[in-house]
């Protein structure tokens, strides 16, 4: 399914947060949005799901426009895993991972055989299956992180918004994420995902999109977006791409100041 | 929840899935409900053996003048009545209590604590002050003033981000609840020296003993209607688990839909205050005991916290008429004896969110 942005702007109150953003993503894509905290990142997904209603322009899904859309119908195809859920009462895994079937039930259907199959699948693609019983309050978060992407994948979306999936994972749990979604995408899943961790970005996006303070300043495959003149002017940091010498793909390495013509302490805080 | 307790219910819902046992659970409860309607009507002052009970519920017609003729009648006009008025106000605070810990996304929510009941009170005692016949008013009073307080609480304790604050929730709760009390008592007050005020006062201390075939008439569709939509709509509460956002994510409306609940939940409530006056704890040890043991999935927990409602309050009202004999206890009374340490309990185990 392609997602098509067309002049979009955003504002809470009198703040604008989003400015005159055009953005065009493809099926089956794996796309990344990047820019350092309060940039917009998390506000442009909400508008893309449909839970804030954009102040100007336009977003549609297959050309029809999600403002158009109930609810209901956008469930039947996006799903979102939003940062920092927290479910109240002691569902177990599988429990959580079915409730994503919701969109494709009736209000009084029971689990039938179809919701059974994608739940167990979805578990499996996930690695979650040995978790089914636990309680989801009891597991780790990185657990956690899979359950809810098992949950959203149960819900047989078209397109997947994940907000920062990594945020708080170790660094085995990050690349088993990332692997899983990258499957998904092969398939034919649209991927929009927020991430802050500009490695993953380089390995795992097919395009990528920088936002500084609300505005699109690039969008382009990783390494034109993530370009050290990029990277300085949005994040005020001095780093080195490079490609790394084994998997060829690049990486972006931060410099300590130390390294970088001995400036004084008094502009250390530009770097943090 | 302390370890032992998760550990519990870890178990116990495991086996739910393994043995589909949520079957049997509500087998066990139909059972359970059925021979609690026929024990209540045998118990009391005056017995009345199980065999007459199942010949009056066959329709059998005694001869005029014999013995069994007054223990029919002693059942068709106070028993029965009396029990069925039981199931059905159990029944509704069960279900409500269910329903807002859903809504509110907190275990500890219950009608009592989101001021509902007081509000309900005042508006049923105000219809008795006034003397207004009729027995719609009664349900129809305790609906308004219920909705008011339930309706300044939801405003008070929805913050800014969306989210319900136990703390707010539970302190808007109190503060509303003791204005309702402190209008019902002025109420009280006001009326003294009028037989209305005896009535009022009866009608507060709650209690199932004014239970007749009207009040069941008016109170039974009630009941009945609202706890099918809150059925219906049960699954929208395990959306609601996830969150506001998650609900929306999952094609809920979160806000209409949470509207749509705790009005059929205060609907229900009200009428029930409405004819029976407060009976507190049901609504918040029902639905919390039923989660232990089968699980949070509202879908089963709803009808579950319903028929178990309606059993526990039957047999609250047992103890209430039979331990002081010939004297009679306001249920509430035992209700509050069972249920207020429970809560405490809760309050000192649960983990609470903020």
């Amino acid at each position: 399914m392609n997602i098509t942005i067309e002049g979009l702007h955003f504002s809470y109150g009198q703040t604008p947060v989003l400015e005159k953003i055009d953005l065009s993503i493809q099926k089956g894509e794996i796309f990344a949005i990047v820019g350092p905290n309060g940039s917009g990142k998390t506000t442009l997904l909400k508008n893309i799901s449909g839970v804030l209603t954009p102040d100007k322009g336009a977003l549609y899904l297959n050309m029809r426009q999600i403002a158009d859309l109930s609810t209901w119908e956008i469930a039947r195809q996006l799903a979102m895993v939003e940062q920092d859920r927290e479910v109240s009462f002691d569902f177990t895994v599988r429990e959580v991972i079915a409730i994503g079937r919701i969109p494709h039930q009736s209000r009084f259907a029971r689990e039938n055989k179809v919701d059974k199959e994608l739940i167990e699948e979805a578990m499996r693609v996930c690695s979650v299956d040995s978790l089914a019983n636990r309680l989801i309050a009891e597991i780790s978060g990185g657990e956690r992180q899979r359950v809810f992407l098992a949950m959203a994948l149960a819900q047989e979306p078209k397109v997947l918004l994940l907000d920062e999936p990594t945020t708080h994972l170790d660094i085995n749990y990050q690349a088993q994420i990332m692997e899983i979604i990258r499957a998904q995408a092969i398939d034919g899943l649209t991927v929009v995902m927020a991430l802050h961790d500009l490695n993953l970005v380089a390995q795992y996006a097919d395009r990528a999109a920088m936002l500084d303070k609300g505005q699109l300043l690039e969008i382009g495959k990783p390494d034109e977006v993530l370009t050290e003149a990029n990277i300085k002017r949005v994040f005020h940091a001095d780093v080195i791409v490079t490609n790394h010498p084994l998997t060829n793909s690049f990486y972006v390495m931060p410099l300590a100041h130390r390294f970088h013509g001995g400036k004084s302490r008094s502009s250390e805080h530009e770097l943090l | 929840m302390g370890r032992t307790q998760k550990n519990f219910q870890r178990q116990l819902s495991w086996n739910a899935q393994k043995t589909h046992s949520i079957r049997w659970i509500f087998m066990l409860l139909m059972i359970l409900l059925a021979a609690t309607l026929v024990i209540g009507v045998v118990v009391g002052p005056v017995s009345i053996p199980i065999k007459e009970v199942f010949s009056y519920l066959l329709g059998h017609k005694p001869a005029v003048g014999g013995s069994e003729r007054i223990q029919h009648l002693i059942i068709s006009q106070i028993r029965l009545p009396r029990v069925l008025l039981g199931l059905l106000v159990g029944c509704a605070l069960g279900i409500s209590g269910g329903t807002m810990q859903g809504v509110f996304r907190n275990p500890l929510a219950s009608p009592y604590v989101v001021g509902i009941a007081s509000g309900a009170s005042t508006g049923a005692a105000l219809v008795i002050l006034l003397n207004l016949h009729g027995v719609a008013f009664l349900p129809l009073g305790a609906f308004i003033g219920g909705s008011l307080a339930v309706g300044i609480v939801y405003q008070l304790a929805r913050q800014r981000d969306r989210r319900t604050s136990v703390y707010t929730l539970i302190l808007a709760g109190v503060a509303v609840g003791a204005l309702f009390s402190a209008i019902t008592s002025f109420l009280i007050f006001l009326s003294a020296g009028t037989d209305r005020m005896t009535d009022v006062i009866f009608w507060t201390m709650g209690g199932l003993g004014r239970a007749n075939w009207t009040y069941l008439c008016v109170l039974a569709p009630i009941v009945a209607v609202g706890s099918l939509l809150l059925i219906a709509f049960s699954r929208d509460l395990n959306a609601l688990a996830m969150g506001e956002e998650g609900a929306f994510h999952l094609g809920i409306n979160p806000e209409k839909s949470k509207r749509l609940m705790l009005g059929v939940a205060t609907l229900v409530t009200s009428s029930a205050v409405g004819f029976a006056g407060t009976i507190g704890f049901v609504g918040l040890i029902i639905p919390h005991i039923m989660r232990l043991i089968m699980g949070p999935d509202h879908r089963f927990l709803l009808p579950a916290t319903a028929i178990a409602g309606a059993i526990f309050l039957v047999w609250a009202d047992m103890v209430a008429r039979t331990v002081v004999q010939p004297a009679e206890l306001p249920v509430g009374i035992i209700t509050a004896f069972l249920g207020a340490p429970f809560f405490l309990y809760l309050l000192k185990t649960r983990k609470v969110r903020m």
